[in-house]
This record gives structure tokens, C-alpha cells and sequence, in this order.
């Protein structure tokens, strides 16, 4: 398993390269001087070269990439323009936020899309598959952001159920030890309840308003999966055999079912990161996200970079975890492929 | 006098017929068959693809989709009266009293289950046994089939194994519950020679030894022969003729046994000697002829042909057990002779 685990990481490697060859081209093509933004407004033309040389953006661009890469491997992200903090320290800092809301609002989505989804292949043409399909279709076509802003609209604003949406807590309250990063289990851990009770409540509208969006293709491909298995011959020989429906459903149709989702499920994770970015925009969210929207918005090249190399790597970790998970869940699989 | 036990069918179908309700409309699948089976004994289903010998099987296990529709005059299965027994009764006879194996044992296996924790299962439900207990009795019924090493094999998935064993595993499955009756749908089709011989004899032994009613439905006449103290050949829904093995291998007595004797390969003729069956079976989308052979036959007569098809006692039979659907059957064996 081990050496499995090494040669799934040795692979990733070129891709890797290629992310970081990319994003430093895209960085640099962008609109927009940073030498200039540095300078200020009241910069001399003169001033800003001097920035521009400080910055070293006055190098060749092939040195300019080498630098990167040489203090890339040394694990140094750069300097953040905007924040004046290293970028890694950053990342690492916001990336638990962003993960806390992202894995809550994917389990929120899992506990409703596979009941129904399982449902819905089991009845097929029945009230609860229409009640799935309709559901689903409706949440799939509504923009996240819009979802963000009417559960907002409606749950802060008018019923005044939801504290306000400015974070991961409210002022007042400070955040617990730092463990997991996540504030929910971190006030778990200190035994502290009311701080869990205001984490858990900020992290309730942006962790739905993320959920609908995974909702529909967590649900669709539950249904398309499982109504896939349910016919498969086996299935019928399982019938045949006088198995018990609760045994042919969970034990011969689920677990085969689950094979194709833990690819889906891995792929709708890495869509949801991408999402966070208008949710954590929308609730004020301190995560990498809205960190990478900023970032943009003032040509914080070392800051972009980082981002979408952090999320790169996320990737490619979480590629490891489904590749590591089916390997587990089908003896098909075997290690050397 | 009463019947003795052995007298009395454990199989009877009368007039059983299943439509199917599809896009194009009603497709009368099965018209007025008839059969039935005495304790311990092996009957065979003759008959080309698409005859309808599965689905007169998949009735007797009542594992029909529900598009089909089924109705008979009477159908009891080991004294069960499938016509006013209540549903659940009838998936209760499943594994325990009739089983089935399948054509393509490797896909009728769970791909992702060992073979001996599927063999468990159904120990496990029919006969009340512990967890434990079936997973002993399994390794047993793996050695019963004459899988080498059982105890190791149990940990095996149907991937890792052969056709053939795949086959002998299906075999253990279908009898762990030691059922009354076994359906055998074309159990060696795709084994090679030698193979198909090893899996016949398995069965053949399994039944003489359990008193096991068999079922063997099969495209080969001469599996059928070699195996059956009986066979049923049937034809586009409908049965067409039913006899000892001897008398109709000797006399048979439809055309359409005719050409399908003559299309069988016995071992001594050369394959060209082999006649096909001119035309295909018809389409059953379409309104048919009474008889559903006349299309292909080559003693087709419309005025006397064209009545509704019943078996009777073959003409000149002298067991009168063997039946013939044919109109023309009488003059035809009087012209033969």
C-alpha cells in the first residue's frame, strides 16, 4: 500500500509542473501593474521602476519563473502584496475555514442526495422520483450565489433566525484553541458549547447555500448508479435466492452502487471548492476563497499563485484519497494499475 | 385408490401465459403452456433463443418485471397455489424450496462480495444459521461442489476465478438451502466441452443424491437427451411438443422437432450434414398464426393448419405421455411410415 501510495505521488508530480507553469503565465498576462498599485497613487514613473526592480518583475521572465520555482520547493509562496504576510502562511491559516464550511455543506448534501437518490432507484417513476428529480433540478439551476444571498434575505434579514453573515463567529465571541483548525470541533474540544453553538450557527446558511449546489449530481448519480446495479444479473440472482430485501438492497446493491460515487463524490468536492468562492464572498467567510478573490482583484500575483497551487495540491491529495478508497472498496482494483 | 406422493406433480403449469407490455404493444410471449414436473425428476426445456423457456422459468420464481402479466389456469408449485397464494408466500419458496442457476455465473455473482460470504448469505437466511456457522457451512458447500481447497477459495472473488468455477460456486449457491427444485437456465452455455460435461455431471449427481426436481432449460438437444429422463420442446411461446426423451429422440413428432434434431450435431455426422431451421421465429409484435411454426414449415396446409394449436397424445405413441402440438401431426407420421 505504501509504495502505491508513493507511485500515485511520483505521478503527480509533471502535473504538478504543469499547474505551476500555468499559473505563473496567467498571473503575469493579467491586466493590471503591481508595481504601479505599489507605488501608489501619487508614483512618479521613476518610483514605480524602483518598486518594479524591488519587486524583481524587471528580471527576464524566464528568471522571474525560476525564482519562483526555486522558493516554491523551498515551500515559500511569496509574499502577499495586500497583506505583507508570507502567502503559505496565509493559506494555512484561512484553508481550515474553507474546509470546515466545504465539508459540512458535502455531508449536508450526502445525508439528503443518498436517501433520496437510493429512493428514487428503487421506485423509479414514483412520487419520491419525481419529488428527487424536481428538487434537485430546482437547486442545480439556481445560481449558488442567489441562494447564498436569499437564505440571507430570509432567514437573517426577515425571520431573524441566523446570527448576522460576517464570518466564521460574531465579535463578541473569541475563537477556541486552535487544534483542527475547524471552530466547531476546536469548542468541542475546549468543552466550550456556547462558542460550538455560534460556530455552528454561522456556518449554517453558507454550508447550505454550498449543499444545494452538489445537491442534484450527488442525487442523480446516486439514482443512476443504484437503477444501474438493481439491474445487473446478480441483483437477480441475489432475488432468485430468497435474500432478504434489506440484504440485496445494502449489502449487494449499495456497496456496488458506491463504487462509481466515491469518484463523483471526489469530483463534487473539488467543484464545491471552487464554489466557496462566491459563498465565502457572499458571508463574508474568511476562507482561501474569498482570500483568492481579493487577491485577484489587486493583481496579488504571489497570492494567486499560491491559491491555485494550494488547490492543486488539494487535488492531487484528494485524487490519492479516491484512488486509496476504491482500492479498498473493490478488490477489482489491484495496486499496480 | 389415492395417488402416491411421488405421482403428484411438484411442478404444474396449465395454460400459462405472460404478455409483456412494451412501447410497440402487448407481446404475447408465452401462449397456453402447459408442463409439469414429478418429485426427482429431471425435465428439459427445449427450444431456440427466444422461445420462451426463460420466461416460463422466470415465472415459476415469479422474478418477471412488472410489465409482464401473468395468467394460468392453474399453477401450483410444491403445493403452493400460485394463483391465490398471497405474494409473500411465493418469494418465500425463493432459495429455499426452488432455486435457480444462470447462464452467465460470473456476471449472477457479486463482483465486489467473496464467493463464500455469498454463500453464507444465503445459508445465513434459509437455514438458520449463525453468522458463524454458515461461514463453516460454506467452505463445506464449496468442497460438496468439488472447488479444490474451499477453505481458501472462500475468500476468492468471482474475478479470480474460471468460468467453470464461477459455475461450480453458482451450483453451491443455488443448492446451499437444499431446495426441492432447481432451475437450470442454459447453465453450461459459454463453458468449453469438457467443462460443460464436469458441470452437468455435478448437477445430475447433486439431484440424484438431494431427490431434486430439475428443471434444465437449454438451446442443446443434446445436453437435454444426455441429461433428462424428460423434455418439453418449445417454440416462439408456445410448447410444441413433450415426451419421454427416448420416444421423441426415436419418433419425434412436430416438424419443428424434426429440423431441430436434424440441426443437433451428434458426433458422427459431418457438419455440413447439419440442416439449419430455415427462417426465424416470429415476431411477436405482429399478429401471429395459430400455429407459430407455420411460417418456417415446410408441411404448412392453410385449411388445416389454421385452427388453434393443442397438445394431444401423439399419433402411434406408445407411451402415451408423449404430446404433440400439430395438426398434421397424424398424417405426417403416417406419411413417415
Amino acid at each position: 500500500m505504501t509504495g502505491f501510495i508513493l507511485k500515485r505521488l511520483a505521478s503527480a508530480v509533471p502535473s504538478l509542473f504543469g499547474v505551476m507553469v500555468l499559473t505563473f503565465v496567467v498571473s503575469r498576462a493579467m491586466p493590471g501593474d503591481p508595481a504601479a498599485f505599489f507605488a501608489g497613487p501619487a508614483a512618479t514613473p521613476e518610483s514605480i521602476a524602483r518598486v518594479r526592480a524591488q519587486l524583481g518583475f524587471d528580471q527576464p521572465i524566464v528568471w522571474q519563473f525560476l525564482d519562483y520555482i526555486t522558493d516554491l520547493l523551498h515551500g515559500d509562496l511569496g509574499l502577499s502584496f495586500a497583506s505583507g504576510q508570507p502567502v503559505l502562511d496565509d493559506l494555512m491559516r484561512r484553508l481550515p475555514a474553507s474546509m470546515e464550511l466545504t465539508l459540512l455543506a458535502l455531508v449536508i448534501a450526502l445525508a439528503v442526495a443518498l436517501p433520496m437518490g437510493i429512493l428514487a432507484a428503487v421506485k423509479p417513476g414514483t412520487w419520491i422520483d419525481h419529488i428527487c428529480r424536481g428538487s434537485t433540478t430546482l437547486a442545480a439551476a439556481l445560481p449558488s450565489f442567489f441562494i447564498g444571498l436569499l437564505l440571507i434575505y430570509v432567514f437573517y434579514f426577515r425571520l431573524g433566525w441566523a446570527p448576522s453573515p460576517i464570518g466564521r463567529l460574531e465579535i463578541w465571541y473569541s475563537s477556541p484553541a486552535e487544534v483542527t483548525g475547524f471552530y466547531t470541533i476546536d469548542a468541542l474540544l475546549e468543552g466550550n458549547f456556547e462558542t460550538f453553538r455560534a460556530a455552528a450557527a454561522q456556518l449554517v446558511l453558507p454550508a447550505l447555500s454550498l449543499s444545494l449546489f452538489a445537491l442534484a449530481p450527488l442525487a442523480r448519480m446516486t439514482r443512476a448508479s443504484m437503477l444501474g446495479v438493481l439491474n445487473a444479473e446478480f441483483i437477480t440472482t441475489a432475488t432468485a435466492l430468497g435474500l432478504s430485501r434489506r440484504t440485496i438492497l445494502i449489502n449487494y446493491a449499495l456497496r456496488n452502487a458506491m463504487m462509481p460515487m466515491i469518484n463523483i463524490i471526489g469530483m463534487v468536492f473539488s467543484f464545491l471548492l471552487g464554489a466557496n468562492v462566491l459563498i465565502e464572498q457572499v458571508y463574508g467567510w474568511p476562507g482561501i476563497g474569498s482570500y483568492a478573490v481579493e487577491a485577484v482583484l489587486i493583481s496579488d500575483y504571489a497570492a494567486i499563485q499560491g491559491f491555485v497551487v494550494i488547490m492543486a495540491v488539494i487535488y492531487i491529495l484528494l485524487n490519492l484519497i479516491i484512488d486509496i478508497t476504491n482500492t479498498i472498496i473493490d478488490p477489482r482494483v489491484s495496486h499496480d494499475a | 385408490m389415492m395417488p402416491r406422493a411421488a405421482d403428484v406433480p411438484i411442478i404444474e403449469v396449465e395454460d400459462l401465459n405472460v404478455r409483456f407490455r412494451t412501447r410497440e404493444g402487448l407481446l404475447h410471449v408465452l401462449e397456453n403452456v402447459s408442463f409439469s414436473l414429478r418429485r426427482g425428476e429431471t425435465m428439459g426445456m427445449v427450444g431456440e433463443s427466444g422461445s420462451g423457456k426463460s420466461v416460463s422459468a422466470y415465472a415459476l420464481t415469479r422474478l418477471l418485471p412488472k410489465t409482464a402479466d401473468v395468467q394460468a389456469g392453474t399453477m401450483r408449485v410444491a403445493g403452493l397455489d400460485y394463483l391465490s397464494a398471497p405474494k409473500a408466500d411465493i418469494e418465500a419458496l425463493r432459495g429455499k424450496t426452488i432455486s435457480m442457476i444462470f447462464q452467465n455465473a460470473r456476471a449472477a455473482l457479486n463482483p465486489i462480495r467473496r464467493i463464500g460470504d455469498q454463500i453464507a448469505d444465503v445459508l445465513h437466511r434459509h437455514s438458520g444459521l449463525t453468522r458463524k456457522d454458515a461461514r463453516e457451512a460454506a467452505v463445506q458447500a464449496l468442497a460438496e461442489v468439488k472447488i479444490p481447497d474451499p477453505a481458501a477459495r472462500y475468500k476468492s472473488y468471482p474475478f479470480q476465478l474460471s468460468g467453470g468455477m464461477c459455475q461450480r460456486v453458482m451450483i453451491a449457491l443455488a443448492l446451499a438451502a437444499r431446495p426441492e427444485i432447481l432451475i437450470a437456465d442454459e447453465p453450461t452455455t459459454g463453458l468449453d466441452v469438457t467443462t460443460q460435461a464436469a458441470i452437468m455431471d455435478l448437477i445430475r449427481e447433486k439431484a440424484a443424491s438431494e431427490r431434486m426436481t430439475t428443471l434444465l432449460i437449454t438451446h442443446d438437444l443434446a445436453l437435454a437427451a444426455d441429461y433428462c429422463d424428460r423434455f418439453v420442446v418449445m417454440h416462439a411461446g408456445h410448447v410444441v411438443e413433450s415426451g419421454a426423451t427416448g420416444p421423441i429422440f426415436a419418433r419425434p413428432a412436430h416438424p419443428y422437432t424434426r429440423r431441430l434434431l436434424k440441426a443437433t450435431p451428434d458426433g458422427t455426422s459431418a457438419l455440413s450434414d447439419l440442416e439449419p431451421i430455415p427462417g426465424n421465429l416470429p415476431d411477436l409484435r405482429k399478429a401471429t398464426t395459430l400455429c407459430r411454426f407455420a411460417a418456417r414449415c415446410p408441411h404448412y396446409a392453410a385449411d388445416i393448419c389454421d385452427v388453434p394449436q393443442k397438445l394431444r397424445p401423439a399419433a402411434g405413441a406408445v407411451w402415451p405421455a408423449h404430446h404433440v402440438a400439430c395438426a398434421r401431426a397424424a398424417d405426417l407420421n403416417a406419411e413417415a411410415a
